[in-house]
C-alpha cells in the first residue's frame, strides 16, 4: 500500500509554520536592533529544520530557499556579515514566499501544486551571505528591486487553522485535575456507603453531624476542582495574538510595496492569548484598519517628505492586557482624517442636514465614517472603497467581539483606532436583574455602575426621562418598555421603596450612557456564554445567554443595540414637533463636554422650535461662535480645556457677543459660583438638579424676545 | 436431483418471499394535533420528541413565532410556533403543560424545537396510502404540504419539514 | 441437501466455485503458459513467481485453467449455511463473479466466510481480458 503521504504533509504544514512565525518574530527582533547570537542560532536552526523536513517530503522549492535562508542565517551567526535594511528585506521575501507556499500546499496537500522557486531570490540571498564583491550593495540593490506581488496574494484573507496545539504542561494539567475528580468522587462514593451504615444502625443521631461536615466539605472540594477544570479547559482554546498580528504584518508589507509607500510595521503584545473564538473573528477588521492606514493614511514618500516627515511611515500594531479586556491600538503616522471631506460626503449623500452637520463636533463628524456606505477615498483603488466599509468593521467589533471601537485622528500626524475587546466571549462576567417578572443578563464591561434615586430626581425633558449623574444628563428607560418585555406575574416583593425611588442600571458604550430601570438585581458572577441557534442571529438585541442554577435559560441584553433602540424612539419624538413654528429658527449653542447632556439639550430645544449647533468644550465653542454668530449659548462650566466662565469672559470681549444671552447650566450649586458666573457675565445660572426644560425654555423666551 | 448453487439460492429467494408478503414502501410519521388538525412529519426529520411541560425561557426581540428557548442537555434550541407559522386559527393559545409536545426537527440548513398540541402517534405507514394534496389547499400551506393521509379515521396533512423553516424565515426578516 | 464445492485460498481469504465446474486440478511447471492466476482476475495484477497449481474450469462457453496459489479444498456445504450476497452488496460489488456466501466449519469452532463465485461469470472474465481462447 501507498504511503499515505498526505498525513506527513499536514504534519508537515503544522511544523512550519510554528518555524515561520518564530523566524517572523526573530527577523523583526533583528531588525529593531536585538544582536543576540543565541537568538540568529534559533533562527538558524528553525530554517534548517524546514529544509530538512521539506525536504523528506520532496518539497523542492521550499528546501532551496530554505537552504538559501539558512546559508544567510549562518553568515550572520558568524558575524561575517552586516545586518542592512536590504538584508532583512530579502530574509523577509524569503518568509512572505515560504508562507505562500505553505498555505498553497495546505489547500492542496500536493507536492505538485507548489510555485517553481524563485530562483532571482536564492541567488540574492546566496549572493548576501557570499558576498563576490560587497555583500551590502548586493543585498540593497535586489530589496530596491522587489519582486511584484501578484495582486491575488495581496487580496488572500488571513487563514486561521482548524486545530490547535497545545502545550504539553496544559494538558498534563488537565489530566491531574481529572484525576483529582475522580479520586474526589471515590470520597463522595464512600460518603453514600456510610450514608446507607448509618440508616440501619441506630447511632445515627450521633454521627449526623460529623457525617454532614463531611459531605459539605467533600462537595466543596469537589465543586473547587471542577472550577479549576473548567478554567484550565477554557484556557486551552487561548491562542496568542500572533496568530492575527504576523500574517497581518506580512500583509502590510506586501500592500506598502504594491502601493510604492515605505512602511515600517510596529508590532507590540503579540504574546497576549484570546480565545480562539476571538482570534478567528479579529483578523478581518485589523486586516482591513490596516488596509485603510496603508491606502489613505499614510503618504507616499514624496508627499511625507514635503510635509518634512520621514519618507519612511510608521504603523503600529499594539496590543496590551488591562483586567480581562485586552485593548489593541493601530495607528498610523499618516496624514489624519480629512474632516472636511468627511462632511461633503455627508452632505453629498444626504445624510444630514448641513445645519446637524454644523453643529457637530470634530469627533462626531470622525465618527461618521463608521456609518454604512461611507468611505472618503475619492479614488477608488484595488484596496479599499469597495466591499467591506468601516461599518462592517464597526459592527463586527461590536456585535461578533462584543467590543469597542474608538478613533482619534489628528491633520497631519496619524490616525488611531483602538478596540477594546473581551479576552474571552465563552466566560464573562454577567449582571442577572429582574425585570417585570422576567430574567435577563447583561454583560459587565457595558455598566457602569448601578444606582438608586428617589423618583423625583428624575427630570422630565422631551418627554422623557433624565437623571443628573455627577454632572451629566444621561437619559432613562424602562428597560421593560423598550424591548417590550410581557408582564408576567407582579413581582413577589413589590416594595414601597420600588413606588417611591427607581432602581437604575446605568450602561456606558464610547461616550455615552443610558439608565435602564430595573425592579431588581439578584447576581454578579462568572458565566459561560453560549450563543443562541444561529437562524436567531439576526435578532442583535440578544448577545447570548447564560445558564444559572437548575439550568435556567437567561437572555444577555446587547447594550449597543439597546441604545439603538433609545435613538429610535427618540428621533421619533423628536420629529414630530419639527416645524413648529414658522418664523426663523433662533440659532443656539450648547457647549457641554458630556455627550448625553449635549444630546438630551438638544432634543429639549429642537422640539421647542430652536435651531441647536453642539460644541464639546470651551474652545470648540469660542471657535464655533466666532465663526457664526448664535442668538443665545448655553454652556456647561467643568469642561476640558477651556472652562464655562472663561468661555463667558471670552465671549464678553467679542463685539458680537456683548448683548447675546449666555445661560450657564451646571450642578454646581454654590452660591459663590453662581456669582461668579454673574460676574463674568452670564445671563441666567441654571442649576441642573432643579433643571426643568419649562424653566430652561421660559428663560430662553424671556431672554430672546 | 443434483443441487446447484443457482437452484439453492432461487429457493432461498422464494423463502424470502413468502416471509414478507407484502413487499411494499413504508413511511414512519410522527403524528400530531394543532388545534382542531393533524399533521404529520416524516420520521427521519424529526430527532427527538420532549415533553411538553419542559421549561421554556422567553427571549425578549424575537418575532411572535418563536416561543422561546429550551435547554437540551446544554445546547440552546428555539422553540418555534408551528401553529403561528402555518397560520392555523389561533382561536386556542398554544399550549403548554404534560399533553403538548416539543418536536426537535432536523432539517437540511437549520434546526428547531416545533411545539405541537398534542403528540398522537408515531407509526409506520404503506407509501401508497398517501394521497396528493388537494388543489382546494390554502395558498400558505401550498408549498410545505406533500400529501393528505387517512389514519385511524383522522385526515393527515404531512408537512416537509425545510419548507415549514422556510416559511418561518420570511415571516421573521 | 448438501453442495460440492472446490474451495481456494487468495491471501487472507477463501474462495469457492461449485465443483461440478471442475474438470481438473494440476501442478504447474515453469514452463505453463496458457494459465490465468486467480490475482490476475481479482485484483488485475499478475504475480509472476509462485503459480503453484491449476483447476481446470469448463463452462457453457469454455474450458480453461486456472492458476492458484494457495490452499485447495474439496468441501460439501449444506444448503442452510448458504446465503445470496445481500441485495446493497451486490449492487457495488467490484468483482462481478461474486455471487453468494458460504459458512464453513473448518475445525470444531472456527467458522469460515466462503466468497462463493459464479464459475460462467468468472470465465467471462478471463474471456474479456483476451486471456483464452474458446
Amino acid at each position: 500500500m501507498a504511503l499515505d503521504i498526505k498525513k506527513f504533509l499536514q504534519r508537515f504544514i503544522e511544523e512550519a509554520r510554528d518555524h515561520l512565525s518564530r523566524l517572523a518574530e526573530g527577523v523583526a527582533a533583528l531588525e529593531q536592533g536585538q544582536r543576540d547570537p543565541e537568538q540568529i542560532h534559533s533562527l538558524f536552526r528553525s530554517a534548517h529544520t524546514l529544509k530538512g523536513s521539506s525536504r523528506m517530503l520532496k518539497l523542492e522549492p521550499i528546501t532551496a530557499l530554505s537552504h538559501s535562508l539558512e546559508d544567510l542565517l549562518s553568515t550572520l551567526r558568524e558575524g561575517q556579515l552586516q545586518l542592512t535594511p536590504g538584508v532583512t528585506g530579502l530574509m523577509y521575501q524569503a518568509l512572505d514566499q515560504l508562507s505562500d507556499q505553505l498555505e498553497r500546499l495546505a489547500g492542496t496537500l500536493d507536492a505538485a501544486s507548489l510555485a517553481e522557486v524563485d530562483a532571482a531570490l536564492c541567488k540574492a540571498l546566496s549572493e548576501a551571505a557570499n558576498p563576490p564583491t560587497s555583500a551590502t550593495n548586493q543585498a540593497e540593490e535586489v530589496a530596491e528591486t522587489p519582486t511584484q506581488v501578484p495582486a491575488a496574494q495581496i487580496t488572500s484573507r488571513l487563514q486561521t487553522q482548524d486545530t490547535v496545539r497545545i502545550r504539553l504542561h496544559k494538558l498534563d494539567e488537565l489530566i491531574k485535575l481529572m484525576g483529582e475528580v475522580v479520586s474526589s468522587h471515590a470520597g463522595l462514593r464512600a460518603l453514600v456507603g456510610e450514608a446507607q451504615q448509618m440508616q440501619s444502625s441506630d447511632a445515627s443521631a450521633s454521627t449526623l453531624p460529623v457525617f454532614v461536615r463531611t459531605l459539605k466539605d467533600r462537595v466543596q472540594s469537589q465543586e473547587l476542582l471542577m472550577q479549576e477544570l473548567h478554567d484550565t479547559a477554557l484556557q486551552m482554546r487561548m491562542l496568542p495574538l500572533s496568530i492575527v498580528f504576523e500574517p497581518a504584518t506580512r500583509l502590510v508589507r506586501d500592500l506598502a510595496r504594491s502601493l510604492g509607500k515605505q512602511v515600517e510595521c510596529r508590532v507590540q503584545g503579540a504574546d497576549i492569548e484570546l480565545d480562539r473564538q476571538m482570534i478567528d473573528q479579529l483578523a478581518d477588521p485589523v486586516i482591513h484598519l490596516l488596509r485603510n492606514a496603508l491606502d489613505h493614511g499614510i503618504e507616499s514618500p514624496d508627499q511625507r517628505e514635503a510635509a518634512s516627515k520621514p519618507a519612511q511611515g510608521l504603523l503600529t500594531l499594539k496590543a496590551a492586557q488591562d483586567g480581562g479586556w485586552v485593548e489593541i491600538e493601530i495607528a498610523d503616522d499618516g496624514q489624519g482624517l480629512n474632516l472636511q471631506a468627511i462632511r461633503q460626503k455627508a452632505l453629498s449623500r444626504q445624510l444630514f442636514t448641513p445645519e446637524t452637520l454644523e453643529g457637530m463636533t470634530d469627533q462626531e463628524v470622525m465618527d461618521l465614517i463608521f456609518l454604512p456606505g461611507f468611505s472618503t477615498s475619492h479614488l477608488i483603488t484595488d484596496l479599499s472603497g469597495r466591499g467591506v466599509g468601516m461599518d462592517v468593521v464597526k459592527r463586527s467589533v461590536v456585535d461578533g467581539l462584543q467590543g469597542v471601537i474608538s478613533l482619534d485622528s489628528r491633520v497631519g500626524q496619524g490616525t488611531r483606532f483602538t478596540l477594546r475587546l473581551p479576552l474571552s466571549l465563552a466566560m464573562m462576567r454577567v449582571l442577572l436583574v429582574r425585570v417585570s417578572g422576567h430574567l435577563l443578563g447583561f454583560t459587565a464591561q457595558y455598566v457602569a455602575e448601578l444606582i438608586q434615586l428617589p423618583r423625583s430626581a428624575m427630570i422630565d425633558v422631551a418627554e422623557r426621562n433624565a437623571v443628573i449623574i455627577r454632572n451629566e444628563f444621561v437619559p432613562v428607560m424602562k428597560l421593560s418598555d423598550l424591548i417590550d418585555l410581557p408582564h408576567t406575574e407582579p413581582s413577589p416583593r413589590h416594595s414601597e421603596r420600588q413606588e417611591t425611588h427607581a432602581l437604575l442600571l446605568v450602561t456606558r458604550l464610547h461616550h455615552e450612557k443610558l439608565a435602564l430601570e430595573i425592579d431588581e438585581l439578584i447576581d454578579e458572577r462568572d458565566l459561560v456564554i453560549k450563543q443562541l441557534p444561529s437562524h436567531l442571529g439576526q435578532f442583535s438585541l440578544i448577545a447570548g445567554m447564560v445558564t444559572t442554577g437548575h439550568n435556567q435559560l437567561v437572555s444577555l441584553l446587547h447594550v449597543p443595540h439597546l441604545m439603538e433602540l433609545t435613538r429610535r424612539t427618540r428621533s421619533r419624538t423628536a420629529s414630530q414637533t419639527v416645524a413648529v413654528s414658522e418664523k426663523p429658527k433662533p440659532r443656539l449653542l450648547v457647549v457641554d463636554d458630556s455627550l448625553n447632556t449635549r444630546e438630551i439639550e438638544r432634543d429639549v430645544l429642537e422640539a421647542w422650535g430652536y435651531q441647536v449647533t453642539l460644541a464639546e468644550d470651551g474652545q470648540d465653542g469660542l471657535n464655533k461662535a466666532l465663526a457664526e454668530r448664535f442668538d443665545a449659548v448655553l454652556t456647561d462650566v467643568e469642561m476640558p480645556v477651556m472652562d464655562g466662565f472663561t468661555l463667558t469672559a471670552r465671549l464678553r470681549q467679542e463685539p458680537d457677543y456683548q448683548n447675546t444671552p449666555i445661560i450657564i447650566i451646571t450642578s454646581r450649586e454654590k452660591e459663590s459660583d453662581r456669582r461668579r458666573g454673574i460676574e463674568v457675565g452670564a445671563d441666567a445660572y441654571i442649576v441642573k438638579g432643579s433643571f426643568d426644560q419649562n424653566s430652561l425654555v421660559d428663560t430662553l423666551k424671556v431672554l430672546l424676545d | 436431483m443434483t443441487e446447484t448453487l443457482d437452484s439453492l439460492l432461487a429457493s432461498r429467494e422464494s423463502q424470502r418471499r413468502e416471509v414478507v408478503n407484502v413487499d411494499e414502501p413504508m413511511i414512519k410519521l410522527v403524528i400530531f394535533r394543532l388545534g382542531e388538525r393533524c399533521f404529520a412529519f416524516p420520521g427521519e426529520v424529526i430527532r427527538e420528541v420532549l415533553p411538553g411541560d419542559e421549561p421554556v425561557y422567553f427571549v425578549p426581540g424575537m418575532p411572535s413565532t418563536i416561543e422561546g428557548v429550551i435547554n437540551v442537555r446544554g445546547d440552546i434550541e428555539s422553540v418555534i410556533l408551528l401553529q403561528r407559522v402555518l397560520q392555523l386559527s389561533a382561536a386556542t393559545e398554544p399550549a403548554s403543560g404534560p399533553r403538548a409536545s416539543i418536536l426537535l426537527g432536523q432539517g437540511q440548513q437549520m434546526h428547531s424545537g416545533l411545539r405541537v398540541d398534542r403528540l398522537l402517534d408515531v407509526v409506520d405507514v404503506p407509501q401508497s396510502l398517501v394521497q396528493p394534496p388537494p388543489d382546494s389547499l390554502p395558498e400558505h400551506l401550498r408549498e410545505c404540504v406533500t400529501g393528505l393521509l387517512s389514519y385511524q379515521q383522522l385526515a393527515i396533512t404531512l408537512l416537509d419539514l425545510d419548507q415549514v423553516f422556510a416559511i418561518w424565515e420570511r415571516g421573521t426578516s | 441437501m448438501a453442495l460440492p464445492l472446490v474451495i481456494f485460498t487468495h491471501g487472507p481469504s477463501w474462495f469457492g466455485l461449485e465443483a461440478r465446474h471442475i474438470a481438473g486440478r494440476g501442478h504447474l511447471s515453469a514452463e505453463d503458459q496458457d494459465v490465468i492466476a486467480f490475482s490476475r482476475l481479482f485484483c488485475m495484477h499478475s504475480e509472476p513467481s509462485g503459480r503453484l497449481e491449476y483447476l481446470r474450469l469448463r463452462t457453457s462457453t469454455a474450458e480453461w485453467r486456472l492458476g492458484i496459489q494457495g490452499k485447495i479444498e474439496l468441501i460439501e456445504l449444506n444448503a442452510d449455511v448458504i446465503f445470496p450476497l445481500p441485495d446493497p452488496l451486490y449492487k457495488q460489488r467490484r468483482f462481478l463473479p461474486l455471487k453468494a456466501l458460504g459458512f464453513h466449519h473448518q475445525q470444531q469452532h472456527q467458522q469460515q466466510l466462503i466468497a462463493l463465485l459464479d464459475a460462467e461469470q468468472l470465465t467471462q472474465l478471463a474471456l474479456d481480458q483476451r486471456q483464452i481462447s474458446r
